[in-house]
């Protein structure tokens, strides 16, 4: 498969990741469609298929954005093309001993 | 396709929508007579089974709701008759009456008419079953719009593809059935967590739009009480393997089920849907409970998206499974009704669409699904209360 095959698919325009439509292996170059200023991103490690990447540098604790809703924070620091997935994102909400919803606004 | 012409072959009701499907409905309402339904059922080939084992066992609220959602299942327009077993008396009276008033034919018989033998009580229910089967075999179906359909809303081992083209596209179905007068419902009140604020903006009021808010802080609040963390639980360890990360991403594509339609409603489970437009169901994630939920609400068919692959239909209500997932097509193809994966490659969501609403007509007339003729379909009713 060319590297022009490979897409990698976002909702809008400032979404931080998009998910793969193909596996990615370290070094793989991916077109990303309907995010409208990034175009292209190339994955810094393997990444399974389907899975988040992210598109742009990710600072730790920042709000993790997809399609207009925040979907989590992001525990470290992430690099454009890295993984993005349960080692390195975080849910806001239902946190069992948390101080009920003050995290989540 | 215009829709407004759009039709389905279906069994009138004396009060209610149309049926897409005839079918007895053995109801057990009991533990003690779940082996004698079960018997009874299993003798009637084509009858569907709807059954709870806890029955005397659930008080209180749990009662009421397992009562309430009993009847609804009953009076699922997709039921032409019902042979009610029970070993609670007043509970099966509550049924009767509801059954009466419906004017839908139905026998019931408790463990007391057969003073507690549970081979007459098989017995009896088998000759009871075999007569109102044999004369209800003899409706017609008559033509009916999409006006008349209530359509359920669900997704089961979910992965990113779900969110990415499966939901939406029943959104794009749901979006049009509301047009044309329909009705659709959507549930799994604890995915809609981290879109509460959009999601409850697009209400018919500020009301309406204040419970659906209240109703998944509720369900947020449930789980802390419990000492439940949704990380590992929601999404599960199937949907993390298969790439969803969060609760909130999750939710995010899980909404797109509810296409753009304004929300006209909140319902709780086991009530009724009498009125149209799009609902929300305040209910269980879990989809034997949430499909039961839209049984009892009305629904006479499920739309259902999987990511990964999920059996589970209703016994009740076909359930059409939808998958954007190109190997699940592929590894289940005795599973996946309807495939959507060319989504993914740049298809035109309108032109699926309207596939999927041409394949609801189908299905309404009577082609089956998956689930339908490998009899994977169950009916499971959420328990609301503790056991003591």
């Amino acid at each position: 498969m060319s590297g022009d095959t490979r897409q990698a698919l976002a909702i809008r325009a400032g979404d931080v990741v998009a998910n793969l439509l193909h596996a990615a292996r370290k070094g793989d170059v991916f077109s990303v469609r309907d995010h409208g200023t990034i175009a292209s991103v190339t994955a810094s490690q393997d990444i399974p298929r389907f899975h988040k990447i992210a598109l742009c540098a990710i600072a730790a604790d920042q709000k993790i954005v997809r399609g207009g809703l925040v979907i989590g924070r992001a525990t470290g620091a992430i690099k454009p093309g890295d993984w993005v997935h349960s080692h390195n994102l975080e849910s806001l909400r239902a946190k069992a001993k948390s101080p009920i919803l003050k995290d989540a606004k | 396709m215009m829709m407004k012409d759009i039709e389905f072959m279906g069994y009138r009701r004396p009060i209610g929508r149309p049926g897409i499907r005839n079918y007895l409905l053995v109801l057990n309402a009991t533990g003690l007579t779940q082996p004698s339904a079960n018997r009874v059922h299993g003798l009637l080939v084509g009858s569907v089974l709807a059954s709870t084992p806890y029955g005397m066992g659930s008080l209180g609220c749990d009662s009421e709701i397992t009562s309430n959602t009993l009847c609804g299942i009953c009076l699922n327009p997709n039921v032409g008759a019902v042979l009610v077993l029970s070993a609670d008396r007043p509970r099966a009276d509550v049924i009767g009456a509801a059954l009466a008033q419906a004017g839908k034919p139905f026998h019931v018989i408790c463990f007391d008419d057969v003073a507690q033998d549970n081979l007459r009580i098989s017995d009896e229910g088998l000759r009871a079953g075999a007569r109102l089967m044999r004369e209800i075999s003899r409706q017609r179906r008559e033509s009916f719009g999409l006006s008349e359909l209530c359509v359920g809303l669900e997704c089961g081992l979910s992965d990113p593809t779900s969110g990415i083209a499966a939901n939406p596209l029943l959104g794009r179905v749901s979006d049009r059935i509301v047009a044309s007068g329909g009705t659709s419902v959507l549930g799994e009140t604890i995915e809609w967590l981290g879109t509460e604020d959009e999601f409850s903006k697009r209400a018919t009021t500020a009301q309406i739009g204040k419970k659906i808010e209240q109703a998944v802080l509720g369900r947020e609040k449930m789980a802390q009480d419990a000492g439940i963390d949704l990380a590992g639980t929601n999404p599960n360890r199937i949907n993390i393997e298969a790439g969803l990360t969060t609760i909130e991403e999750k939710a995010s594509g899980s909404v797109a089920k509810s296409g753009t339609a304004p929300i006209s409603g909140i319902i709780a489970y086991g009530d009724r849907l009498d009125t149209t437009g799009l609902f929300v169901m305040d209910a269980p994630a879990y989809s034997p409970e949430s499909l039961t939920g839209f049984v009892a609400a009305g629904a006479q068919i499920i739309l259902f998206t999987t990511g990964v692959g999920n059996s589970y239909v209703s016994a009740v209500s076909p359930t059409i499974k939808v998958s954007a997932n190109p190997q699940t097509i592929q590894n289940l193809p005795y599973q996946i009704d309807f495939d959507c994966s060319a989504i993914l490659d740049g298809a035109s969501q309108d032109a699926k669409a309207d596939s999927l609403l041409a394949e609801i007509v189908n299905i309404a007339d009577g082609a089956k699904t998956w689930g339908e003729v490998l009899s994977e379909g169950s009916e499971s009713i959420s328990r609301h209360g503790a056991a003591l």
